[in-house]
């Protein structure tokens, strides 16, 4: 078998129209379906979110209090924390304003500090004195508050932050300890914590890991969330527990307790749910790539029948026909998908401004490119072996 | 006439390659499909579905700074959230906004959680209920399936009365005409006036801000927020407020949106002027506008979706691509009988003409049959994704675009090969 691309350049030449079509074709089926792919890897990671926590070992149980008197609110919600920490097999229980599980649309803060000039975007979550314990946060400077059986009421009295906003307002996690945090959601709050990163709003926010956790200053409301830490290994049996002892208020209020567990959560759902809706349109993109290679080799085999027949007739084999084809379709398929990383390039310009953090994805670019290239060549292939079935006699019929 | 003429070969030569005609429909249509998925998305989020409202309805803007929110959204995909900023107001300017007495309909509206149950049945979980005013189910043309909306009577009385969604009604009553009956909104009885017909717009003109999110699914009269401690979603802080309900009230955190119907351009002068008294004298910058240059100042931001419509129509582009390789193959495989009629004295334009209407023909059929496509990717979104409660339905404006855009694209895919099958020689030597 002879892999020779005169005759194939030759017949590029002769058909530059027809050549130029083919690598536009594949140039703009390479480039949509890794721009696909790219944007169904991205929404894939955006779904593998978690919330950094020790998941396993943590509840959330969600309440909705209704009522016209704030007061009984409150009372209500503290009642509730108390009889959660009494339920055996619970270590902790904190009040927090937010959660990753929590899908619904909130505004971030934008936070300053006198003692600095940069401005960070977050997410400010009111809390109690036991949510570092119930979280299982580690402070990584300063020291984080004690559990002074403080709750998540009255004034905001001293706050915690993420490394990723301490190092975003303060340029590092030591540099944020003794500092004064706002934001147009808290008053002034003396920072005396920078601990791990904690993914506290659904990871399609922006900044969803920057949070500050603030002691004291919670609104009142009808809703509230708990998380619960469990006994390690204990989580079910305490949900059950906790599902028992709130049994008797569905009629005149609303109690949800569930895991914790983000890979039940609605933006893993999407996020996964939009990455295999994207990878099944890139499936359909690659299945029209293949149809186009298919007729084309198909239209090129039925065109070059005569030429075929004279090539057989003068010695070539029936593989060094295919060969002919396999390498005529792999210099198209080079040219085109050489243009097509180049619309790739431009493609990944234009999707950055939506899609926060993204980055290239190699792995997703070369399974676009295999991809692209296994369905030209499998559909090249069956054109070929029919080509290669023209016998040399053809040659001589139109003499 | 040669139309017809023309047709009728175009017709018998479609049928002459069964097999490549029909990759030329599946390629398009696949393609097209695609396209119309995008655009599906795309216009029931920038164009909407909702019925055409009157120029008259205008909106105040509070003109404020908005570092936050720019610093956090503006070039993200979160940037339509922006929009809520500068369409909402505080409770403190809602209540000077509307305590003119001048528009012939005017409404406040924002959405919380509530617990909406029938009288017995326990509480499944907060739903989203929209506080408003009886003007507003006229002013934003809702329509209703059973009852009609509450009236200003029912409003200035304090009235206990509910608009229900159709997918509430369909949970609570089963899709019964439930007007008259009860419902429990947070342990107090509401009486039903009326239920909404279907899904709220995706994308609604009243608080463009939540599209994309969950729809409406309660409508009750404005001045129960008060009542129910009903707190709004997704208040944007202007500095920190009190942990009070009432300091909520007092705050500058924006929350409510107003609008109000000015129809004459006496009434609209007047309520400028009330304004200019109101707020201007305060030192509040702000700036009236009706809905059209309300919707050209506060349109959505562009999105992923515009990414997605481009991307898409790339995707059809390059099947455009495929196809003319395929009506190149079409016309080879015809090269005898083109050469034919030439020798005849066909001229090259009628063999042009019957090419480029055989492809009109081909895309025509596969701009309709990509509406299959379509749908079916619409059934795989909605189960798929499921990322709100309104499903995602193929439109008859989406068919319309994509069936001309199909066509546009299926026949200039024609054009090069039609050419060039025309340019053959006269002869009638089988080549």
């Amino acid at each position: 078998m002879r892999l020779d691309a005169g005759p194939v350049l030759r017949t590029l030449r002769r058909q530059p129209a027809v050549f130029t079509m083919l690598v536009l074709e594949i140039a703009a089926g390479v480039a949509t379906l890794t721009a696909l792919l790219l944007s169904a890897s991205w929404y894939g990671l955006i779904g593998a979110q978690h919330s950094s926590f020790d998941e396993e070992n943590l509840l959330l149980v969600s309440s909705y209090t209704p009522g016209g008197d704030e007061a009984a609110l409150v009372a209500s919600q503290r009642a509730d924390l108390a009889r959660l920490r009494a339920i055996p097999g619970v270590e902790a229980a904190s009040s927090v304003s937010l959660s990753i599980l929590d899908a619904r649309w909130i505004y971030p803060a934008l936070f300053k500090s006198p003692d600095s000039k940069r401005r960070a975007v977050g997410w400010p979550a009111f809390t109690d004195d036991a949510a570092p314990r119930t979280l299982g946060l580690h402070a990584i400077a300063g020291t984080l508050p004690p559990d002074a059986g403080g709750d998540d009421g009255g004034a905001a009295r001293e706050a915690y932050m993420t490394i990723c906003l301490a190092k975003a307002l303060f340029g590092s996690p030591a540099n944020a300890i003794g500092r004064f945090v706002e934001s147009d959601q808290n008053v002034p709050v003396r920072v005396r914590a920078v601990v791990q990163n904690a993914t506290m709003r659904i990871p399609f926010m922006p900044h969803a890991g920057c949070v500050l956790f603030i002691a004291g200053g919670a609104p009142v409301g009808h809703e509230a969330q708990v998380y619960v830490r469990t006994a390690p290994g204990a989580r079910d049996t305490v949900q059950t527990r906790v599902r028992d002892a709130f049994a008797g208020e569905a009629r005149r209020r609303w109690i949800d307790v569930r895991s914790l567990d983000t890979t039940d959560s609605q933006h893993v759902r999407v996020g996964h749910g939009l990455a295999a809706f994207l990878s099944i349109i890139g499936a359909l993109v690659g299945v029209n790539a293949q149809l186009g290679a298919l007729a084309a080799t198909s239209f090129l085999v039925a065109q070059r029948r005569r030429q075929i027949g004279i090539r057989r007739a003068l010695g070539a084999t029936k593989a060094d026909i295919v060969a002919y084809f396999l390498v005529e379709s792999g210099f198209t398929m080079l040219a085109g998908s050489l243009l097509g990383l180049g619309g790739t390039v431009l493609l990944f310009l234009m999707m950055r401004p939506f899609f926060q953090g993204l980055a290239v994805d190699v792995g997703a670019i070369a399974a676009g490119l295999v991809l692209f290239w296994s369905a030209t060549i499998a559909a090249t292939l069956v054109p070929a072996l029919s080509a290669a079935r023209v016998p040399p006699s053809v040659a001589s019929r139109s003499l | 006439m040669l139309l017809p003429y023309h047709l009728r070969l175009a017709v018998r030569s479609l049928r002459r390659d069964p097999g490549l005609s029909t990759t030329i429909v599946i390629v398009l249509a696949i393609a097209a499909g695609i396209f119309c998925t995008a655009l599906m998305h795309y216009l029931r989020t920038y164009v909407g579905a909702a019925p055409a409202l009157p120029a008259s309805l205008h909106q105040v803007e509070i003109i404020r700074s908005h570092e936050a929110l720019e610093a956090a959204f503006v070039g993200t995909n979160a940037a339509p959230n922006l929009v809520a900023a500068r369409q909402r107001v505080s409770f403190p300017m809602y209540r000077a906004l509307a305590a003119s007495g001048l528009p012939t309909r005017q409404t406040g509206t924002f959405r919380a959680r509530v617990l909406a149950e029938r009288e017995g049945s326990p509480a499944s979980c907060p739903r989203n209920a929209r506080f408003v005013h009886a003007d507003f189910f006229g002013m934003f043309a809702l329509p209703f399936r059973f009852g009609a909306p509450w009236t200003r009577q029912d409003d200035a009385a304090g009235a206990p009365v509910a608009v229900l969604g159709g997918p509430l009604n369909d949970q609570l009553f089963d899709g019964a005409d439930s007007v008259g009956r009860e419902i429990v909104v947070d342990g107090r009885p509401f009486r039903v006036v009326g239920v909404i017909d279907g899904a709220q717009p995706f994308s609604p003109e009243w608080d463009r801000s939540i599209t994309g999110g969950p729809q409406d699914l309660l409508y009750l009269p404005f001045a129960e927020h008060e009542r129910l401690l009903a707190r709004p979603e997704s208040p944007i802080s202007d500095g920190p407020e009190g942990p009070r309900y009432a300091d909520l009230l007092a705050s500058r955190t924006t929350s409510v949106a107003f609008w109000i119907d000015l129809p004459t351009a006496a009434l609209r002068d007047a309520y400028a002027r009330y304004l200019a008294t109101a707020l201007g004298a305060r030192g509040v910058r702000y700036e009236l506008r009706d809905l059209t240059l309300l919707r050209h100042a506060l349109g959505l931001p562009k999105s992923a979706l515009n990414f997605f419509v481009f991307l898409t129509f790339l995707v059809l582009v390059g099947a455009g691509l495929v196809a003319s390789r395929l009506y190149l193959a079409k016309g080879l495989t015809r090269r005898g009988e083109l050469s034919i009629f030439r020798a005849v004295g066909a001229p090259r334009l009628s063999l042009i003409v019957r090419q480029l209407l055989e492809a009109l023909l081909l895309s025509a059929l596969a701009g309709v049959s990509a509406m299959a496509v379509a749908a079916a990717s619409a059934f795989v979104y909605n189960r798929l994704v499921a990322d709100t409660d309104i499903p995602l339905v193929v439109t008859p404006l989406a068919f319309a675009i994509t069936f001309t855009a199909t066509i546009v694209i299926g026949t200039a895919a024609a054009l090069y090969p039609a050419w060039q099958a025309a340019a053959r020689r006269p002869t009638l030597m089988r080549i």
